[in-house]
């Protein structure tokens, strides 16, 4: 997986490319938590070039979700593509989620 | 007149790092078989059941873990079979999906997941192995020629 960092202003974007699973997460969660130690609050994360998430991937997605709820941030999950968005879907993710399509640089 | 099936192996030692070997493994046998939703719905169960053997079944030593893959005419089936504590995964609670996030506890969506991605899943503790079957049917959506 490869994950591309944006900055701009408080707002992280994110944008992973490739498998966001068990072996992969962990550099996710790294990234964040780097971002949130820098007094990040806002995220963007743009999944859209995301071939494979499991169960690992939305673990992480939930406890960013959480950890920006806690410190008055917000996570925008972006361009959900079919996998994630069935597995939003069948977790109930996507009533808590703020998902949304629109087009990242 | 018996099924035409295709029948292969495969032995890892139960490390989470041999999960793209698995995977790659499994991917290969039903290469053309289902469609790509159908496909990523099974490398997500062979993900979720395999990292649960590595995680839970060798407390001790990293001990092997068999895949065996059988594609039939009408179903694609995956046992794991290692030797390890007994651990009889679809005993562990659903997850309350309707909770507000605060409430959800981080984890425990892999295994729910695999019993919702996947036609059945069955348990069995036989002479001190670990046997988990889990099976996906092909469907006429598959577009199977």
């Amino acid at each position: 997986m490869n994950i591309r960092q944006t900055i701009e202003r408080d707002t992280a974007l994110l944008t992973l490319t490739g498998r966001l699973d068990t072996n992969t997460s962990p550099d996710l969660e790294q990234v964040i938590e780097e971002l949130f130690q820098k007094g990040l609050k806002r995220m963007d994360l743009d999944i859209q070039e995301l071939g494979y998430i499991s169960s690992a991937g939305l673990r992480v997605i939930l406890s960013t979700h959480k950890k920006c709820i806690k410190i008055g941030g917000h996570l925008t999950v972006l361009n959900a593509g079919e996998m994630a968005s069935e597995l939003f879907e069948m977790t109930g993710f996507s009533t808590i989620l703020d998902l949304q399509q629109r087009q990242t640089c | 007149m018996g099924e035409w099936l295709q029948v292969c192996k495969l032995t890892v030692l139960a490390k989470q790092d041999q999960l793209g070997q698995v995977q790659n493994f499994v991917e290969k046998r039903i290469q053309g078989k289902l469609s790509p939703r159908a496909t990523q719905h099974i490398l997500l169960a062979v993900e979720e059941v395999f990292i649960n053997i590595a995680r839970y079944a060798y407390p001790q030593h990293h001990g092997a873990v068999d895949i065996t893959c059988t594609v039939g005419q009408q179903t694609i089936a995956l046992l794991f079979s290692d030797e390890g504590i007994p651990y009889n995964p679809l005993l562990r609670d659903k997850p309350d999906i309707s909770l507000p996030a605060e409430r959800r506890a981080i984890g425990g969506l892999g295994i729910y997941l695999t019993r919702e991605l996947m036609d059945s899943m069955s348990y069995r503790r036989e002479d001190g192995h670990n046997i988990l079957c889990i099976e996906k049917r092909i469907t006429p959506a598959d577009g199977l020629s």
